[in-house]
């Protein structure tokens, strides 16, 4: 076996998701997720409006206990607090521990670099080659053409409405949401495998 | 180096090694994925069951699900995801997947990526304030 010739090996790509899955929550603090990157790059504006309300909630945590004492007093008025009311506590409670927000622009130098691993892949494998339309297997299976180049376009628009829908794509939920045994993550995955052997069963069968 | 710097590199680090991990597994090649996916060669399916069970272990020693939220279940995550499979096994890319196979020569799934932003965008703008089936709430 060869790290640069051929494709891996079961084990050794399934060692490498799983590196880059745990490494990236690690490291990060956040659940690597591609679809999620998608998702908030092309969200940008309100992104930058919750980090914003994030940062004001770090800084001053007083400032939120005030806000829902004065919302539950407006909503209720003075009858919400018990009678001996003691003053608010002095201490200030810590801050609310938050997962951390990457921000937009890193998202997207975060895809950017996966375009660039699959270069750096084809380039130390030797298989690097420039294809304006679609490959071989992809034309043997699905089309060729202008006609495949349409699927991969209706595809693509599948996979961005699928993906923003299910919160997830391969790695943010079938790596980390089923590494984490979320319910709703295992079912999803179930779900996109499902329905991928299904459809290229009959892709096989028909085209 | 300044913190936003650290975080580009990192995210650069983990991105080039993503991109390169999955195209030399061979989740960025259609033959690949359709071997899979018709049951004619267990390997990429094995890769990805196997990483999740490394992953499980993983997530566990560091304690994920103490210190993330939990994504409660809903509906689109079903519909969803079979949207997804469609489209995965339509055009042979997840998001992952079809920004390596740019990066590995294969234009052609400039395509398949155009048709992931524009779903993107089109859920968001038209779908998601429909359905709301996400848990109301602070969207952390």
């Amino acid at each position: 076996m060869s790290l640069f010739q051929g494709y891996w090996p079961w084990w050794v790509g399934a060692i490498g998701l799983a590196a880059l899955t745990v490494g990236f929550f690690k490291v990060m603090g956040a659940t690597m997720g591609i679809s999620g990157s998608v998702g908030k790059l092309c969200n940008a504006r309100q992104e930058h409006e919750l980090a914003k309300l994030e940062g004001s909630l770090a800084e001053d945590p007083r400032a939120l206990d005030a806000a829902l004492l004065a919302a539950t007093l407006a909503q209720f008025g003075g009858s919400a607090l018990p009678p001996a009311a003691a003053p608010p506590p002095a201490e200030v409670h810590p801050p609310v521990a938050l997962p951390r927000r990457i921000p937009p622009s890193a998202h997207l130098t975060f895809l950017l670099s996966i375009g660039g691993g699959g270069l750096l892949a084809a380039l130390s494998s030797d298989t690097f080659s420039v294809n304006l339309w679609p490959t071989q297997d992809y034309a043997r299976v699905v089309a060729g053409g202008g006609v495949g180049l349409g699927t991969l376009l209706l595809g693509g628009l599948l996979v961005g409405v699928g993906t923003s829908m299910a919160g997830g794509c391969t790695s943010g939920l079938g790596l980390s949401g089923c590494g984490r045994l979320q319910p709703g993550s295992l079912a999803a995955t179930a779900a996109f495998f499902g329905t991928g052997v299904a459809v290229s069963l009959v892709l096989a069968r028909f085209m | 180096m300044s913190a936003r710097a650290a975080l580009h590199l990192k995210l650069s680090a983990f991105g080039l090694l993503f991109g390169f991990t999955i195209s030399r597994a061979g989740f960025t090649r259609y033959g690949e994925l359709h071997k899979m996916f018709v049951f004619s060669d267990p390997r990429l399916f094995l890769t990805f069951c196997g990483a999740v069970a490394l992953c499980v272990v993983g997530l566990a020693a560091l304690r994920a699900n103490q210190k993330l939220p939990p994504r409660p279940f809903h509906p689109g995550m079903i519909v969803g995801g079979t949207l997804f499979g469609l489209g995965w096994a339509i055009c042979g890319a997840c998001p992952g997947a079809a920004l390596a196979q740019i990066g590995q020569g294969d234009l052609c799934a400039l395509w398949s990526l155009s048709g992931i932003l524009a779903g993107t965008w089109l859920y968001r703008v038209f779908v998601k304030p429909k359905v709301k089936w996400e848990a109301p709430g602070c969207g952390l």
